[in-house]
């Protein structure tokens, strides 16, 4: 029976009315924060502040297995948590630790679990992310940063790159090739490394966004044992495809914090049109702005759509479901639309969009920013590599 | 259940019922011969009688099945896929939905149902609009009295019909007539076109008792939005269905045709024309899914109106990159490519083109 609500019961829309009210009392006004495109101290500080306080009514790991600091509860509860976050515009958890949780959870031992979870759970422990590197982008498997045993331990040499954010963070989660003789997607292996470990630099990459990446060098690191992720070798199909890297079916999905960014973005562009005057009449009775906007306002509405038949499918409940390529539309389509709608809003404002600042520049400049901020839609794969993938793994065609 | 994309059991009953009996009754070779002859089907309309689906909009109260939008999007994929070329969606879902909620002044409804009278919509002009807005006729004389000059045009299956439905502005709003299709004073022009169906103009000059009124006068503005909207809505899913098919040809040439001793299908460059095919079919399904839910609910012409701005988008962007694939073997007769790219560019400009759901968008949001 086809409906697209998610809160469909009393018990569904009083939990939705319970995760607004917190909101409200924890960010009184709204709070705007992209941990990718911002350096602010007192930002970054108040954004931390929300997660632990997030993290106190136990939600982070809303659905997580209560012996390891979850409530246990499900994928429709998370869906509409998020979902409200996404309608609230609250900022995104830094960095990656969720996905970290993720694998813990599907491959990590019960000790690993016991001792990191928490600290995710508690937004406490940041995790930065140690997958691309200087030669190794889209096609991460050429990776050469290497990990050989050494006694119950392992050795780590090799330099990472674009890790966004990853000077704030405690840890990294590292893919490194353990086996010297693999090659390709074979013999790389998962590593949690704490990033106070001798032999570790950082340097910082400041992106054209305003927030700062890093390269981390990695100079005969000694790690433990107990620092391997997952199975020795397989890191490749339990991490790499498990993050959305290549995987078809992310377990549950739900909207994402920052796609939903755009939402924002499309409330003050209607707004910006229709308080501006162009030629004497207000900008969006004008007849090409008129269509326009109504073109973007589709579009943002459509990613939301998407976002619920990827929740459909990891649920099995879609008329689609024996084509499961809707998780990969829903994250591919994104990296596509994003440019568009920046391009698109652009050409609406005019000379008026290049103002960062001032009192001249609309919307305080977020236009400006946000316009800059969609040059980083890589992040994660590039919209190219996800039709690689749509068109090989999901429509079947030769690779 | 919380967020459920699948359908039901009468729909997908309804689904594989249209997929057999469009397998055997509309074979895709009967489109290649027709070089523009205005007949459908009557075999296949007296089938579709048989199953009910004549008077399956009509409420059960009023002999018919009452079913919801949602169920005839099922059926509109099958018939996309297929290129079902009948006027199932003018005479047994625009006509039954205006007489149903209007009134049925010749008491048409079971005759519909049972097949044995065509009812046919003539509404607009030439521009691609699809609300009471777009009407340009204009009734003139009393209320009593009513006289209507004036052009429709793009009317589907005119030769066909045995009553057309009109409308037309009046003073206090617009108003909807029945006419018998046969009376003097309607002149059908045929329109040939790129889509191999029958289109045609029809210059109208009729009064006193060849018009027959449906409910008030100018009462009838708010139902007839409705209404389009979900003709909007259908042909979105009829366009989502074709899509299917289209993808799937696409995919199965770049598979197994070898240039440069390879399959075109490995050359990303062919890769991206079958991704952009994708897109539009899986946006459109999704959009049009997503409106014919709605259906009840406030913002239902807002969704229809997405739906079907995205499928005025999707059905020359699908066709266009499925040629691209094919290249020269699509451009030969024989192939069945072509016959959607005819047909969608009848569903790109029935019930309101890009431009005119767009503006709808626009005042809606």
């Amino acid at each position: 029976m086809v409906d697209f609500t998610p809160d469909d019961t009393p018990q569904l829309k009083a939990w939705r009315a319970e995760v607004r009210a917190f909101l409200e009392e924890a960010l009184p006004g709204g709070f705007y924060f992209d941990y990718d495109y911002d350096e602010s101290p007192e930002r970054w500080e108040k954004c931390l502040a929300f997660w632990q306080a997030v993290g106190r009514k136990g939600w982070t790991s809303l659905s997580w297995p209560t012996e390891y600091y979850g409530q246990g509860r499900s994928a429709i509860e998370r869906y509409i948590l998020q979902e409200e976050f996404c309608n609230y515009a609250a900022p995104n958890y830094p960095v990656i630790g969720l996905t970290v949780a993720s694998a813990l959870l599907r491959h990590g031992t019960p000790e690993q679990r016991r001792v990191h979870l928490k600290g995710i759970a508690e937004a406490t422990v940041l995790w930065g992310e140690g997958y691309s590197e200087p030669e190794s982008g889209s096609d991460l498997a050429s990776l050469r940063t290497m990990a050989r045993r050494d006694g119950d331990g392992w050795v780590l040499n090799g330099q990472k790159t674009l890790g966004t954010a990853a000077h704030m963070c405690h840890w990294m989660v590292v893919l490194a090739r353990t086996d010297p003789t693999s090659e390709r997607h074979h013999g790389i292996s998962c590593f949690m490394v704490k990033l106070d470990t001798p032999g570790i630099t950082m340097l910082p990459l400041e992106n054209m966004a305003d927030g700062r990446q890093n390269q981390t060098f990695f100079d005969d690191v000694r790690l433990p044992g107990d620092a391997l992720l997952g199975t020795e070798g397989e890191a490749w199909n339990e991490i790499w495809f498990g993050q959305g890297g290549e995987d078809l079916v992310p377990a549950g999905s739900a909207p994402d914090i920052w796609q939903m960014r755009i939402e924002r973005q499309m409330r003050l562009l209607r707004q910006h049109c229709e308080t501006t005057l162009r030629g004497g009449r207000p900008l969006i009775d004008d007849p090409v702005t008129r269509l326009k906007l109504a073109e973007l306002y589709s579009g943002v509405e459509l990613l939301k759509l998407h976002s619920k038949e990827s929740y459909a499918q990891t649920t099995g409940s879609t008329w689609h479901a024996a084509n499961p390529v809707s998780s990969v539309i829903n994250l591919g389509w994104f990296k596509e639309f994003w440019p568009h709608f920046c391009q698109t809003y652009m050409e609406i404002l005019g000379p008026e969009g290049m103002l960062s600042s001032g009192p001249d520049a609309p919307k305080h400049g977020h236009f400006e920013h946000y316009f800059r901020a969609s040059f980083g839609n890589h992040a994660g794969g590039t919209a190219q590599l996800k039709r690689m993938t749509m068109a090989t793994r999901g429509l079947g065609l030769p690779r | 259940m919380s967020i459920d994309l699948s359908f039901n059991e009468t729909q997908e009953m309804l689904r594989s019922t249209a997929r057999d009996l469009f397998e055997r009754h509309a074979p895709l070779t009967k489109w290649r011969d027709r070089k523009g002859g205005p007949d459908f089907s009557r075999e296949l309309w007296a089938q579709m009688a048989k199953l009910g689906w004549l008077g399956m909009r009509a409420p059960e109260d009023q002999g018919g099945l009452g079913c919801s939008l949602v169920d005839l999007y099922a059926l509109y994929l099958e018939m996309g896929r297929k290129l079902v070329d009948t006027p199932h969606l003018e005479t047994a879902v625009i006509a039954v939905d205006l007489l149903a909620e209007l009134g049925d002044p010749a008491a048409l409804l079971a005759d519909i149902a049972d097949g044995k009278t065509v009812v046919i919509p003539a509404f607009f002009g030439a521009d691609g609009g699809f609300r009471a807005q777009d009407v340009t006729l204009v009734a003139s004389g009393s209320s009593q009295d009513v006289h209507l000059k004036g052009t429709v045009s793009h009317v589907r299956f005119a030769a066909d019909a045995d009553y057309l439905l009109l409308a037309a502005q009046e003073n206090s709003g617009l108003s909807l007539f029945l006419a018998r299709a046969d009376a003097p004073g309607i002149s059908v022009t045929p329109q040939p076109n790129i889509a191999r169906t029958a289109l045609s103009r029809l210059d109208l000059d009729l009064a006193g008792k060849a018009l027959v009124r449906l409910g008030k006068a100018g009462a009838a503005g708010e139902t007839f939005d409705r209404i389009m909207g979900n003709a909007a809505v259908l042909v979105s899913a009829e366009v989502a269905g074709a899509g299917e098919s289209i993808l799937g040809m696409s995919v199965d040439y770049a598979r197994n045709r070898v240039q440069f001793g390879v399959p075109i299908g490995k050359y990303q460059a062919v890769q991206y024309l079958c991704t952009d095919i994708l897109h539009h079919y899986r946006h459109t399904s999704l959009l049009a899914l997503h409106a014919a839910s709605r259906e009840d609910e406030p913002d239902f012409l807002l969704r229809a109106s997405m739906a079907k701005a995205q499928a005025c988008l999707a059905a020359p962007a699908m066709t266009f990159a499925a040629h691209e694939v094919h290249a020269g073997i699509a451009f030969i007769e024989d192939y069945d490519l072509q016959l959607y790219t005819r047909r969608a560019k009848l569903w790109e400009n029935s019930y309101g083109d890009r431009r005119a759901h767009l503006d709808a968008i626009a005042g809606l949001w």
